[in-house]
């Protein structure tokens, strides 16, 4: 069916495993869990009336327990989100709760703070839940229809594009610095505020041309390697690199979640669906597509039952 | 739901198709804002551009101070109302933006605790805040107290910020 398509239709619209999507969301929910419970002991001056805000909902704070209680509800519904529980449901209140801390406190906003609101509206106009989910386990259980394993790949892409441009634009920007090409800016940022103690020792082992070597990696990467995640010929080197790149990054910089975010859409988003699907199941030892047969099969078998007691339902 | 819009009518082909390019076009315009200097482009998109992307090559530590009703100046400790250690040597209240309305709203903001958490006579009637910074050395953190007089650069970021404008 995907032939028939235009390549442009084809490659924003082509039906792929949802697999790869569905392991998505459970890292992504993983990545929040963490997140809200690391911040949690700083509820009251992060979120609540009592602490200092500047964001544009900065007058409509809670008061300290309701906000406790809307960090805990966060947690909830961002484990419902990874379990995949009622997963449209737990996506939208999940979004909903990150958004309001999100306009409350932007003092101590990070960028991964947006990649979390955007990937989660994202998902939750996704078939994200048809696979690796409790709904998905419920409907197998209630011998339910199964929801398809396959789905377009249109969300996927959006979510690949906002990748794609957080690197792009963010080696734009270093590329327009020339301290940054120099390696100056990266000198110093290896001896900043932000940087962990190993990124400190090594400012004070590595001399100006390595800074200028890493800088111009990070420029190169950034703006030229990022955009070939497209290209399929080069695309597992570009995922190698960009993990290593990330890994880096969050061995020296005090960068919270952001690099786990980067990674985990390197190794879910950027895949080939198809190859994530085949990986799957290479792990499980088990074919899948009879597995989803076999169901149907199943399926139909009790369809075709309960309408032999029940001759009224066959209309 | 997008598995059924892909085998449904041509609209929501077209629509999902405009919504993409919608979603690029808006990329595009928000990241050329920034060399193009119109603006810096739309909020959800370039929260991580501007990362690093530069570095003074200071550290910098706000530092309040506040005027009792009886006349004396006295340095005011931040850590009663901020523990978070947001950045080395830099609790939450360090990592606001320096511009007069963020810094007044700090001081507004200390004002107003101080003065309900003090007895009278005890409270604030105007606030100072500085800006200490001192440079940054390689293969070292070096925490303010350990700089001296000679390496640390002062800035009045707020001068005799009066509290009665802190509203309760």
């Amino acid at each position: 069916m995907n032939k028939k398509l235009h390549p442009l239709e084809q490659w924003l619209y082509e039906e792929v495993p949802v697999d790869a999507l569905c392991l998505y969301r459970i890292g992504l929910g993983m990545l929040i869990v963490v997140e809200c419970l690391l911040r949690l002991p700083h509820t009251v001056e992060f979120f609540s009336n009592q602490g200092f805000h500047l964001g544009p909902l900065a007058g409509l704070a809670p008061a300290p327990l309701a906000a406790m209680t809307l960090s805990f509800a966060l947690i909830f519904f961002a484990m419902m989100v990874m379990a995949g529980y009622l997963t449209r449901l737990a996506l939208a209140i999940t979004l909903g709760l990150w958004s309001y801390f999100f306009l409350v406190d932007m003092i101590n906003e990070k960028a991964a703070h947006s990649i979390v609101m955007v990937m989660l509206g994202f998902l939750l106009f996704s078939d994200c839940d048809a696979r690796f989910s409790v709904d998905d386990w419920l409907r197998r259980r209630r011998q339910l229809k199964r929801k398809n394993g396959r789905t377009s790949i249109f969300v996927q892409r959006l979510m690949q594009v906002y990748f794609l441009q957080g690197y792009f634009f963010s080696g734009l920007v270093k590329v327009m610095n020339p301290d940054w090409i120099s390696g100056v800016v990266l000198q110093r940022i290896f001896m900043g505020r932000w940087a962990t103690p190993l990124a400190v020792k090594l400012s004070g082992v590595l001399g100006s041309t390595a800074f200028h070597l890493l800088s111009l990696c990070v420029i190169i990467y950034e703006t030229i390697l990022s955009p070939l995640l497209w290209v399929r010929s080069v695309r597992a080197a570009v995922i190698i690199a960009g993990i290593c790149f990330h890994l880096t990054t969050s061995l020296t910089l005090h960068v919270g979640s952001l690099s786990w975010h980067f990674i985990l859409a390197l190794v879910f988003l950027f895949p080939d669906p198809r190859t994530v699907r085949r990986v799957l199941e290479k792990i499980s030892g088990q074919d899948w597509t009879l597995t989803n047969m076999n169901h149907i099969v199943q399926f139909n078998h009790a369809l075709a039952k309960s309408r032999r007691k029940d001759p009224s339902k066959n209309h | 739901m997008l598995s059924a819009a892909r085998r449904s009518s041509f609209l929501v082909r077209t629509l999902t198709t405009a919504f993409f390019v919608l979603y690029v076009a808006s990329i595009v315009v928000s990241g050329l804002a920034f060399p193009l200097d119109y603006s810096r482009g739309f909020l959800l998109f370039e929260r991580g551009w501007f990362m690093f992307n530069r570095d003074p090559g200071w550290l910098s530590q706000m530092r309040v101070y506040g005027q009792l009703e009886e006349g004396r100046w006295i340095r005011v400790d931040m850590r009663r109302w901020f523990r978070y250690q947001a950045a080395f040597e830099s609790l939450r209240y360090n990592e606001v933006y320096r511009s007069p309305e963020t810094v007044s709203a700090l001081a507004d903001y200390v004002c107003r605790n101080f003065n309900h958490e003090s007895s009278s006579g005890q409270r604030l009637s105007a606030v100072t805040i500085l800006d200490v910074s001192w440079p940054l050395v390689r293969g070292r953190h070096r925490y303010l107290a350990e700089v001296s007089d000679k390496e640390r650069l002062y800035d009045p970021l707020l001068q005799n910020h009066s509290c009665e404008s802190a509203a309760p």
